[in-house]
């Protein structure tokens, strides 16, 4: 019942995620969640680690990209580390999905997506490292539907 | 405990900025800084003593602990801010010194830091530079170390960036300008205590932390506007500045960049970490360094062309206002005329000048040149005129300014003749104008608003200086009359006589008093023998030194003469003919002269001219000898001899003579009435009785009384008594004027 | 390494896509070429056969939004058939059904093309 952590790092590419997806699934899988919830943890994380590749590291690819998996009894945690550009929340507005398309931008799109499937989202800087903690509550067994929000 | 704490260290931050009152200053400097440094090293090490023991037991502090200690770092860094305050407050830099030194420091102090943040570094994940990224515990000894250094590096540093730059902005000390900067430092420790106790882990700014940040950043601003301390560089300062500002700037814009991050720009993360207050403070302080930086390069370079106009003007302005000390030493009118108008264009302020005073005998209307420089009078006067320009200044009090000088009708000169512009500035004092000084330039519209300023400063004091040599002179001209004039009085008063003879039988008393200094009224009395006495009395019509002179002459023919000539005709006539070589004409001198035989008992006396003696015996008959003669000096010639008559008097005891000038019977009463001579007669009945010296002073104090007591003659008043006495009564002794005394106790068989 | 390939097929006018494996930021321009190629044959008409598509995320979406409005300009549309639920839950996450056609089936998909061009 106590909190088990698990790490990982990779490099800053892209072609690295299907593994952090793997990585995800499996501790997901392991700490008895859902499928549908596992998938929404796959994605979270894709999501996440692209961002970070693309506009914290601005695509370079020599960096590297800190993912933690925090198991509680009550929540599943995935921390993700980096130490490129910090997010800059202020600039982060809701999609709107009509503008994107005619402005041909897909952008944003990814944080949208893990604020709807993630239950507590939490950005941090602490000196060069930039955090973000992607936080799901266990569900008790009687609710079906692991999406909350 | 902590609100106190907390105002205690505000307080002591405060009384740092206002005057050193209370228990500070009862301590000697010495011993202050002494204090505040040992102070300062107690509370560092303190805290340098948390971290160790926060690192060692790697857990975080609890709220009390770390309260403390930031109220420790908080008066750790107020002390240093006062023992640098107190550095920095001893000198008062040039603003190049400034601005190289605190470069030098800057580069020093910033390259140590970055070379020590560069030693152990902890790298990964787990570590935010060295800080466990849950709980903000340091990770190694190392950080530790750096995190305590580096802050007070730091701090140092932008405490001294402060400190210098408050040199700057307070150059010109003003109550506003003092009260803006401990306002902006005010706002700026208050918005860094708004982070009190919020750990480094804040992400956000509150609004309400965002609110003190306006004040701050609002005084920032005022006060970089601060630099009047640019206008008195040289052109060669300047650009040394220039220089050394930007490179200021960029290293202080290069150390905003460099560390922290999005919250915190340019400070350290140590420093956030070491205390957050701190790195606010810290973090306000060099934008304040940029901003005063960036204003002070833009002004410097916009000031640059400039520079030199400001500088000549400075000087002229200077040299005019050190001309004015000169002109105010010399007192030689001449000198100074030519030192007013030498000086205007000695200090560059104009190319030529001339002065014109006001001519004292015709008064204003034709002023005079007096001095010219760098210009012919002649000149002056064929191309300006003068007189007109001097009644327009005189009726104005004003200087007059002409541009286009040719272009006034006024102005003879055209273009090309050296009179381009024209200033005509009055030198008045006491509301009364002295004279004009004319100033010229060879360019037309020349003179600017500073040169008429100064040139009109100057003028008052040249006004003020011409005032003065002319009272200097009236002045010493008034000691040389006085001093004459008190020569003539010394003369005269040795002309009367010092004692008055003594007889038996006849008593005396005898006053002149002269009208003014010198008065032209004379008696005198010479023991020809035994028995006989002569006397005399004189005024010379006219008064002041040269009646004292004729005077005189008249005592010197008196002495010799009568001895020779007793007689009053040949006296008298000798006299004529000796003092009318002398005598101006129209001046003559009105002359009793007698001889008083005691053997005989008779009185011989001539009238020349001069009012009849008055004589009156025991009985009261009182009557004028107003026998003929004319005055001394009216004729040259024989008929003076033969116009003359002598008076032989018989003596009866008690007989009185009275011997006065016309001052006497001539003084007028308030009312405009004349004392006149039958007052005299009445007076001298009433007191015909009395000794001479008593009945003198009788007369005397009648005619006091008749002029109502004011003593005040318009004329000299000269009153001589002579008492026959005959038979002596018993009386008591009278005065004398004299040193002899009379022996009333003799009696005198009656004639 | 993530696997995932296109599969071209056409039917008629329609130019189906058969996507499979997993579709994420890294495989996405695979996909782009895809489409890429076919505005460059002027094929138009498109249908998204997402049986055996077993992942997608915001960078393989973004490739459909960055077509759609040319596409429509010329036409033709791409239509989205045959999702998985858990990848169609990704879709109906961001809205997309309001935006896009998707069916069921590939054939309900065609079918739709048909009845436009009739």
């Amino acid at each position: 019942m106590a909190r088990s952590v698990h790490t990982k790092t990779i490099p800053s590419s892209t072609r690295y995620l299907d593994d952090v997806r793997q990585f995800v699934v499996t501790h997901a899988q392991e700490a008895a969640f859902s499928e549908d919830t596992v998938e929404q943890f796959k994605i979270a994380v894709d999501e996440a680690c692209t961002n970070i590749i693309e506009h914290a590291y601005k695509g370079q690819e020599h960096h590297e990209v800190d993912i933690a998996i925090i198991i509680d009894p009550d929540r599943f945690t995935v921390r993700i580390r980096d130490e490129g550009e910090p997010f800059d929340r202020s600039k982060y507005k809701e999609p709107n999905l009509l503008e994107l398309t005619q402005k041909r931008r897909a952008g944003g799109l990814g944080v949208h997506i893990i604020n709807r499937l993630m239950d507590r989202v939490e950005y941090r800087t602490r000196g060069p490292v930039n955090e973000i903690r992607m936080t799901k509550f266990r569900t008790p067994p009687s609710t079906t539907n692991g999406t909350k929000k | 405990m902590s609100p106190g704490m907390v105002a205690a260290c505000m307080a002591i931050d405060l009384r740092a900025k206002l005057p050193k009152k209370g228990p500070f200053s009862s301590l000697g400097t010495r011993t202050k800084h002494i204090f505040l440094f040992v102070a300062f090293v107690v509370f560092y090490v303190l805290g340098i003593g948390y971290h160790l023991t926060i690192f060692s037991t790697q857990t975080p502090p609890s709220f009390g602990v770390a309260l403390v200690y930031n109220l420790v770092i908080l008066a750790c860094y107020s002390t240093l801010w006062l023992l640098l305050s107190s550095q920095f407050k001893q000198r008062q830099a040039p603003p190049i010194r400034i601005f190289w030194t605190t470069l030098l420091f800057g580069i020093g102090l910033i390259g140590v830091a970055l070379g020590i943040a560069q030693i152990g570094r902890v790298p990964g994940f787990d570590a935010a530079a060295g800080f466990d990224y849950e709980t903000d515990v340091p990770l190694t000894l190392a950080t530790v170390f750096k995190m305590n250094f580096l802050s007070l590096l730091e701090a140092a540093f932008f405490f001294i960036v402060l400190l210098r730059f408050r040199d700057l902005v307070l150059f010109k000390r003003t109550r506003s300008s003092q009260r803006n900067w401990y306002l902006m430092l005010g706002f700026i420790l208050l918005a860094a205590l708004m982070t009190f106790m919020k750990p480094p882990r804040q992400d956000e700014i509150s609004f309400l932390q965002a609110i003190t940040f306006v004040p701050a950043v609002a005084f920032m601003v005022i006060n970089s506007f601060r630099l009047s301390w640019i206008v008195h560089l040289s052109f060669k300062e300047k650009m040394a500045v220039i220089g050394l500002s930007s490179l200021l700037l960029a290293l202080l814009a290069t150390s905003l960049g460099v560390g922290g991050d999005s919250l915190r720009p340019g400070v350290s993360l140590y420093l956030a970490y070491y205390s957050f207050p701190l790195s606010i403070f810290m973090m306000l302080s060099v934008i304040f360094g940029i901003l005063y930086c960036i204003t002070a390069l833009l002004s410097l370079i916009f000031h640059l062309p400039t520079t030199s106009d400001f500088q000549r003007k400075t000087d002229e302005i200077t040299a005019m206002h050190s001309l004015t000390h000169l002109v105010n030493q010399v007192f030689d009118p001449e000198n100074l005329v030519s030192t007013i108008t030498a000086s205007p264009v000695e200090a560059g302020s104009a190319d030529a000048a001339w002065l014109a005073v006001a001519d004292p005998e015709t008064g204003s209307l034709r002023p005079r040149i007096v001095a010219t420089h760098n210009i012919a009078p002649a000149l002056v006067a064929e191309l300006i005129d003068t007189a007109a320009f001097y009644q327009e200044v005189l009726l104005s009090h004003e200087p007059l300014l002409l541009d286009q000088a040719p272009a006034d009708h006024r102005v003879e000169a055209r273009p090309g003749d050296g009179i381009g512009s024209l200033l005509v500035t009055p030198l008045v004092t006491r509301d009364e104008m002295l004279g004009a000084l004319f100033v010229s330039r060879e360019v037309a519209h020349s003179f600017e608003k500073d040169d008429i300023e100064a040139i009109s400063v100057f003028a008052a004091q040249a006004a003020l200086a011409l005032d003065n040599a002319r009272l200097f002179e009236e002045k010493v001209e008034k000691e040389r009359l006085s001093r004459e004039l008190a020569i003539a009085r010394e003369v005269q008063s040795k002309l009367l006589p010092q004692h008055l003879p003594s007889y038996e039988g006849v008593s005396i008393s005898a006053s002149s008093v002269p009208a003014q200094e010198v008065g032209g009224d004379y008696y005198d009395f010479t023991e020809l023998d035994d028995r006989r006495l002569a006397f005399i009395i004189a005024d010379v019509s006219g008064k002041g030194t040269s009646a004292a002179f004729y005077m005189a002459e008249m005592q010197g023919v008196f002495h010799a003469v009568s001895h020779l000539a007793p007689d009053p005709l040949d006296f008298l006539t000798h006299a004529n003919r000796a003092l009318a070589r002398s005598l101006e004409k129209n001046v003559f001198i009105s002359v009793i002269y007698g001889v008083l035989d005691l053997e005989k008992e008779e009185l011989l006396l001539a009238r020349a001219g001069h009012c009849p003696a008055a004589t009156i015996n025991l009985n009261g008959e009182a009557r004028y000898l107003r026998s003929q003669g004319l005055g001394l000096g009216l004729d040259r010639g024989p008929l003076f001899r033969k116009t003359l008559a002598v008076e032989r008097i018989r003596l009866q005891p008690g007989d009185v003579l009275v011997l006065y000038t016309d001052g006497v019977v001539e003084s007028r009463s308030p009312k405009g009435e004349e004392y006149g001579y039958d007052r005299l007669l009445d007076a001298l009945a009433e007191h015909r009785h009395e000794d001479a010296d008593d009945l003198h002073d009788a007369l005397l104090a009648d005619l006091n009384g008749f002029l109502g007591g004011t003593n005040q003659y318009d004329d000299d008043l000269t009153l001589v008594v002579i008492k026959w006495r005959g038979i002596e009564l018993i009386s008591a002794p009278s005065r004398r004027n004299g040193e002899q005394e009379n022996a009333p106790s003799n009696v005198h068989p009656l004639e | 390494m993530s696997n995932f390939s296109v599969g071209f097929r056409s039917t008629g006018a329609v130019q189906v896509l058969a996507l499979q494996g997993e579709l994420d930021a890294h495989t996405a321009s695979e996909l782009e070429a895809a489409i890429q190629k076919c505005q460059d044959e002027q094929q138009y008409q498109i249908v998204i056969n997402g049986e055996n598509l077993q992942y997608i995320s915001s960078a393989g979406l973004g490739v459909f939004m960055a077509y759609i409005e040319e596409v429509r300009e010329q036409g033709g549309d791409i239509k989205i058939a045959a999702l998985q639920p858990k990848v169609f839950n990704v879709f109906d996450l961001l809205g997309f059904p309001m935006l896009f056609d998707i069916t069921e089936t590939e054939d309900e998909a065609l079918t739709k093309f048909e009845n436009a061009a009739a």
